[in-house]
């Protein structure tokens, strides 16, 4: 049987304890697997795979000029959460995304936490995104990061640890949709049984939440997606979500700015626009603003903006939040704006601006992992302990010129969950990136994005680095 | 409905609709030739010829194989991606104009159009058309029309759909038009072509089944013209296209019919009144080909004027000097106003 | 019972505001019957929050927005499991007599007494006996008073305000679950039963079927001697069951009043305030 060799090295996993028992959240599906050939399995895969093809859930590969398209990796054993967990990863995400929304609104308007001398002035204004064009502009509702991705990932001790937020435009909620889809073709009998909970209704949120920061509480707001373009690695997820929502997917060339407003280029003429659910970062928003170069984005909009004429979801300027050396600050700012401590705790972080901390990051290269302040997708990161002697000289030189840009942390652990492998499963590691909605109310999709690193022993779970994802359950509370 | 998304509709359909009449084209003119073994290869070359100069594709012919044969025709008309006019480029462009416009269309139609681009580009496809070039083109015929078959029972009849039709028929009366038009050059003027070359433009139209039904008899030129430039029922026929494409233009506008608020509207409403009125005769006098000629001036204008009303808003076209244009708008133009040129 | 409770509080002042300190008392807190799993008290303007526990040991958060401001919102969530305190029954059988063991208690004899909204003056006291009869015993009379107030007063908003006293409500019979409230604990404290007033929330399961289920509620608790504290809501005629969410209690509406708040500014103000309970 499929799991009959698997080996948990003694690693925290996701499915099996200490004593290498089942965990009784997994009981089901363990059995549900146990009655499966591995030819069934692959079979099932196969036909999956094919499903995906034919129907277009892939992303692109950058750097391929025919523009090739390929199925995120999927793997079919889904990561299992029970509902208690569940409940403690949602209240920790609402009280983080609050605190970092009220930071956000603090940072642009009287700036209390830095007068109060909780977070250095210089961190919070020399951020790459920090964008002074927005201070003592007002945003509808005080919200300036509607859907928020935070990357979470597993102690030793099981307890989970937020590694980062995205809170620009994360991206990957649309793999959760679809594969519940998948999942629901490979295992259709179990979800009655496993309670598994579900993810239906992201879309019917996401739009509530845009239609909430409508400028001046308009009723029936136009709402647009706008996206870079069907190059874009994402797009599909893009298309996806306008569809789910019945929301137009517009690029920058369908928008137009006149008096202030914003328009889209339709059939019967110009029609406004009052909610945009951006899809590019902030640097390309604006020709006029932001990059010059910028061909993606529609000229004026930040004016509009500005103007209140039209809502971003997200603002303009989240970036100041999940800037890496701000993530060291969240504590604090749960602390001060909400008065409570962090339900999830995060991962300990040495600042390279801090010379304190620099100097033990310039004597500790080897056992730490270094990140760049502004870097997202795996990139600009040197993971010390597998890095060569060259590599750790060329980021002790990055540090010393720069060393804004640079934070530092402990090798962090990632758990490890079964995942199938060409011969047989063996242990990859996990993480998980659940999905938050501030609106009116603050929205946990239950569910998330487990990403798994397919390449053994690494930590790298990014798509565009060889990362694959798995369906991520999460458990209605057992009936009493 | 977004004037990008309409336009990407359009092309959608027009491209698919090109290949599908393409592959029908090549599918024709192979058995033809089939017929006419024992033809020298002189003559194989003005087979071609008349074929690559209706379908515009002459010029790169000539560049990619300045010594071609009738052997080159095939793989060049069909499967060759330095060719921006063969049937794999056109599948291509139908399945870009898709992409970005799938939250518009069904999930069937996607993927049809998807498997049919997939096919097209397969290793395994390539060898096929090696061996069996008549699967390839029946696959490409049959994926076509399941799309536009899947595309009228799982689409709304909303603006979209209207944008759907109208490439649709375009292209469609364009090709129908050109099909006739080819086996012109090859001899002197239409009346000396022969009953097996009105076979093949039939066949080219998918109409010889209709054709032995609606007129009987061997294939005169009186008779296709009858069925494919004036019939009011036959779906490929000129005066069918051209009568959907003023409907289409009218249900677009909300203009009464008989009236018309764009040139579109103007052009496709005369077109229609002439072949109205028109039969046979007029054609045969005028000589079929310059008759064609106008025919497809006039379905020019009416795409170019399409594009004018719905795509580039007389707003923008005040407004456009303050808009930098990207680089992909440009390039989208451009590939629109060639791909309008070249009909 | 499951519950979670969205309450949001918004100010919109026509000029400025600027000095604007609040105390806030929306934070469940855990009792044998309540336990809070999630609470979450968001201010805008962002400001930073203090806390501490006052004499009735509610948790009190407090702020203050120093700089000029047209805007205030003070939104609070939170989750809670309640048990149902009448799940053995209804406590029945104290006699009054009972009461003499709490004459020393100061934290109960504070109960019994006058404070700022409830005053316990001759009428109430005529009024409190009549209901009482021949009763000697503790909680069916509190239940009874409570009762006799669902029959012979009208719920109707607009007529009371926050300031409204005890006595008043009880001269014009029409007000809404805050007046209720202290009239019922006048004529509990008027047979000395210790009683206070208690603020919260009211899960509706029935949608429509309670009054101030969509409001921010009151109702009273009365001590009983060897017992604790149980709660009867007099606006509903209603022991305080699993369905109640307890905010904060004290003397009196002063005591335990959700928000409150002083700013220096002149000009209009409007008050919008929402209240949802829904069972997980």
């Amino acid at each position: 049987m499929l799991l009959d060799s698997y080996d948990t090295e003694d690693l925290f996993d996701e499915m099996f304890d200490g004593g290498r028992e089942v965990r009784p959240h997994y009981q089901l599906l363990r059995e549900r697997l146990d009655t499966m050939s591995r030819e069934e399995l692959d079979q099932k895969i196969k036909n999956l795979e094919t499903l995906f093809i034919r129907q277009g859930i892939t992303f692109t590969v950058y750097g391929d000029q025919r523009g090739t398209e390929r199925v995120f990796p999927f793997d079919p054993i889904p990561r299992i959460i029970p509902a208690d967990e569940w409940q403690i990863i949602e209240d920790g995400l609402v009280q983080r995304i609050t605190a970092l929304n009220l930071f956000l609104y603090d940072v642009y308007h009287e700036r209390k936490i830095l007068r109060d001398k909780v977070i250095p002035e210089e961190v919070v204004l020399s951020a790459a995104h920090y964008r002074p064009e927005f201070v003592d502009v007002d945003v509808p509702r005080d919200i300036y990061i509607h859907i928020c991705g935070t990357d979470l990932i597993r102690d030793r001790d099981g307890s989970y640890l937020v590694l980062e937020d995205n809170g620009r435009c994360p991206s990957g909620v649309s793999y959760v949709l679809e594969n519940r889809m998948a999942m629901k073709r490979v295992f259709p009998n179990l979800f009655g049984s496993a309670g598994v909970r579900s993810v239906d209704s992201y879309a019917a949120d996401l739009l509530g939440t845009l239609q909430y920061i409508a400028p001046h509480a308009k009723p029936d707001p136009v709402c647009v997606l706008l996206t870079p373009g069907h190059y874009n690695s994402a797009y599909f997820e893009h298309s996806f979500l306008a569809r789910q929502m019945g929301i137009e997917i517009v690029e920058g060339r369908d928008l137009i700015v006149v008096d202030g407003y914003v328009y889209m280029r339709t059939t019967r003429g110009l029609l406004q626009v009052d909610v945009i659910y951006r899809r590019i970062d902030d640097d390309f928003l604006d020709p006029k603003v932001f990059r010059k170069d910028s061909m993606l984005g529609v000229p004026g909009l930040v004016e509009a903006v500005q103007r209140g004429n039209v809502a971003l979801a997200n603002a303009i300027g989240t970036g100041v939040a999940d800037d890496k050396v701000t993530y060291a600050y969240v504590e604090k700012m749960i602390k001060y704006y909400l008065d409570q401590d962090p339900i999830l705790k995060q991962v300990p972080t040495f600042l390279a601006w801090d010379e304190k901390d620099r100097g033990y990051i310039l004597d500790h290269l080897p056992e730490l992992v270094v990140k760049a302040a502004n870097e997202s997708g795996g990139y600009g990161m040197l993971i010390g302990p597998k890095a060569s002697k060259e590599e750790i000289e060329k980021f002790r030189q990055l540090i010393i010129a720069n060393p804004r840009n640079y934070i530092a942390q402990p090798v962090v652990y990632f758990s490890r969950h079964p995942t199938l492998t060409d011969g047989t499963v063996e242990g990859r590691h996990v993480d998980l990136r659940p999905f938050v909605l501030s609106g009116e109310r603050t929205h946990i999709l239950p569910g998330g994005l487990t990403r798994v690193a397919l390449k053994k022993g690494s930590i790298v779970v990014n798509s565009s680095q060889g990362g694959g994802s798995k369906d991520t359950w999460v458990l209605h509370p057992p009936r009493k | 409905m977004l004037s990008r998304v309409a336009d990407n509709l359009y092309w959608m359909a027009r491209s698919i609709e090109r290949a599908e009449n393409l592959a029908r084209l090549m599918q024709a003119s192979t058995e033809l030739l089939l017929d006419s073994e024992t033809l020298g290869s002189r003559y194989l070359n003005d087979y071609w010829d008349p074929i690559l100069i209706a379908t515009a594709m002459e010029e790169h012919f000539r560049e990619l194989y300045p010594n071609g044969t009738a052997a080159d025709v095939g793989p060049f008309v069909t499967l060759n991606e330095e060719n921006p006019h063969s049937i794999t480029m056109c599948l291509r462009d139908a399945r870009e104009s898709a992409r970005t416009v799938r939250d518009q269309i069904s999930d069937e139609m996607w993927t049809e159009l998807n498997d049919l681009f997939l096919f097209i580009t397969s290793r395994a496809t390539n060898s096929l058309f090696q061996r069996a070039p008549q699967n390839v083109y029946d696959r490409i015929i049959q994926g076509s029309l399941l799309f536009h078959g899947i595309t009228d029972a799982t689409l709304a009849r909303t603006e979209g759909w209207q944008f759907i039709q109208l490439g649709k028929y375009l292209e469609r009366a364009d090709k129908t038009s050109r099909f006739l038009d080819i086996r012109v050059h090859g001899g002197p003027d239409g009346t000396s072509l022969d009953s097996i070359q009105w076979t093949s433009i039939l066949r080219s139209a998918s109409a010889f089944g209709t054709y032995r039904i609606e007129v009987g008899g061997e294939p005169t030129a009186e008779g296709v013209i009858d069925l494919l430039v004036f019939s009011m029922d036959f779906p490929r026929s000129i005066r069918f296209c051209v009568r959907e494409i003023d409907h289409l233009l009218h249900r677009i506008s909300g203009s009464p019919a008989g009236t018309y608020c764009n040139t579109a509207e103007r052009e496709a409403g005369r077109l229609l009144a002439t072949l109205n009125f028109n039969g046979n005769g007029e054609i045969l006098e005028r000589g079929l080909h310059d008759y064609m000629d106008d025919v497809q001036k006039v379905l020019n204008t009416i795409g170019q004027s399409i594009f004018e009303t719905y795509v580039l808003l007389p707003q923008d076209q005040l407004r456009l000097t303050f808009i930098p244009s990207s680089e992909q708008q440009q390039l989208r133009w451009q590939v629109l106003q060639q791909q309008q040129q070249q009909q | 019972m499951k519950l979670r409770a969205h309450h949001r509080t918004e100010y919109l002042y026509s000029q400025p505001a600027r000095s604007n300190s609040n105390e806030i008392r929306l934070q469940p807190p855990h009792t044998p019957w309540q336990s809070r799993s999630f609470w979450l008290l968001k201010v805008l303007p962002a400001t930073p929050l203090r806390h501490y526990v006052d004499l009735h040991r509610n948790g009190v958060h407090h702020f203050e927005i120093g700089e000029p401001h047209s805007r205030l919102v003070i939104d609070a969530t939170s989750t809670v499991i309640t048990l149902n305190r009448y799940a053995d029954g209804e406590p029945a059988g104290i006699p009054f007599s009972a009461l003499e063991t709490c004459r020393e208690d100061a934290e109960v004899t504070l109960y019994q007494k006058d404070s700022r909204y409830v005053r316990i003056d001759p009428a109430i006291w005529r009024a409190a006996i009549d209901v009482k009869g021949e009763s000697d015993d503790v909680y069916l009379t509190a239940k009874a008073i409570g009762e006799h107030l669902y029959d012979t007063c009208r719920y109707v908003s607009g007529i009371t305000t926050v300031n409204t006293t005890s006595t008043e409500f009880f001269q014009n019979r029409h007000g809404v679950c805050q007046d209720f409230t202290h009239l019922m604990l006048a004529m509990c404290r008027a047979m000395d039963i210790p009683a206070r007033y208690v603020s919260g929330y009211l899960y509706d399961h029935r949608r429509g079927s309670l009054r101030g289920a969509h409001q921010s509620h009151a109702w009273v608790e009365v001590h009983l001697p060897g017992h604790g504290w149980f709660g009867l809501d007099p606006t509903n005629r209603r022991p305080v069951d699993d369905h109640y969410v307890t905010l904060a209690s004290g003397r009196d509406y002063d005591d335990a009043s959700p928000v409150k708040g002083s700013f220096m500014g002149s000009g209009s103000r409007v008050m919008n305030v929402t209240v949802s309970v829904e069972e997980l």
